[in-house]
């Protein structure tokens, strides 16, 4: 099927509980990797560690994804200091707004969307509960929703661009070892 | 060649559908927002006005932020966030804004500096909003 997105793991709960710490382990070192990194530009962030958390959506359900960005902006922002600043709570309303809106998919499963669609949706999803809660919980004022056009433009490209990576990444996982095998 | 024949493997038409969807929703709302250029900069702090820039006048500004001061500039008809404390220095990377409606803010500092004036599609800044911000 286009797009990899069917196809949940029937795996023990052990093997699932290791993936799902795989995973968020690589999407930690993504995140701190690319906080240190000089971004390509002030709208857009590449965002490159949510393609583990879309990779245990599609394979391991919408908990697994929730885990893994749980994980992720806690302990990414544990190794960055960052921990309970303006900056985390953005990043964990973020995080929360991606995990709404794959909640939202996970209810219409006939959508006909693909692994780049979903990544879209999630990624403008991330964005937008971004810019809202910098609006009701750091900056008070409406006016930060004027950005939000150009927040959201570079949310489109990152999201495309993850699901392509997400897609080439599923070609990979699905064909690991560790799930083709019996434990 | 490969990167699309790569999209085309790994999107669905519905895919193609939200993207271009979304793409025009995006684009239209940026052009609606982009407007005339505006006739002053209000600087709010959490949610507080604390001052009023006239765009036709160059100086740099100070008002203090939640992790320090933050230089505000205005130079031919256009403003800025210079200077401040804050990881990614986002407010200071969207460089100078001008247009009525736009926006340039450090979060993390709290401060948020928007351009007033005549936006597209809206009557001009009511006598009651710029009356606020002088005060």
């Amino acid at each position: 099927m286009s797009g990899h997105v069917s196809g949940y793991l029937s795996i023990p709960p052990l093997r699932r509980d290791l993936l799902i710490a795989y995973l968020a382990a690589a999407a930690v070192t993504v995140h701190v990797l690319e906080a240190a990194l000089p971004g390509p530009g002030p709208w857009f962030k590449p965002g490159l560690a949510n393609v583990f958390a879309l990779v245990a959506f599609l394979r391991l359900g919408w908990r697994g994804a929730m885990a893994v960005t749980l994980m992720r902006i806690l302990a990414g922002s544990l190794a960055l200091g960052t921990l309970f600043t303006p900056g985390f709570f953005l990043s964990f309303f973020g995080g929360c707004g991606a995990l709404a809106m794959l909640a939202l998919l996970r209810m219409i499963p006939s959508s006909g969307l693909g692994v780049v669609g979903i990544s879209l949706l999630a990624a403008l999803a991330h964005m937008a509960a971004q810019i809202v809660a910098a609006w009701l919980l750091i900056i008070g004022h409406a006016g930060i929703l004027a950005a939000l056009p150009w927040f959201l433009a570079g949310s489109w490209i990152s999201g495309v661009l993850n699901g392509l990576l997400t897609y080439l990444l599923l070609e990979h996982f699905d064909r690991h070892h560790a799930l083709l095998t019996e434990p | 060649m490969k990167w699309l024949e790569l999209f085309l493997r790994a999107s669905t038409p519905t895919d193609r559908f939200v993207l271009g969807i979304s793409a025009a929703g995006i684009l239209s709302s940026g052009w609606l927002i982009t407007s005339e250029p505006g006739k002053r900069a209000v600087v709010f702090r959490d949610n507080r006005p604390v001052m009023t820039l006239a765009l036709d006048q160059d100086r740099k500004q100070e008002v203090s932020g939640r992790l320090g001061p933050v230089i505000i500039q205005v130079e031919q008809g256009r403003v800025r966030l210079l200077e401040y404390q804050s990881p990614r220095m986002i407010g200071t990377r969207t460089g100078w804004i001008q247009g009525a409606g736009r926006a340039t803010a450090c979060v993390p500092c709290g401060v948020l500096v928007r351009v007033e004036g005549k936006q597209k599609g809206s009557a001009p800044s009511s006598a009651h909003e710029f009356d606020a911000v002088s005060e």
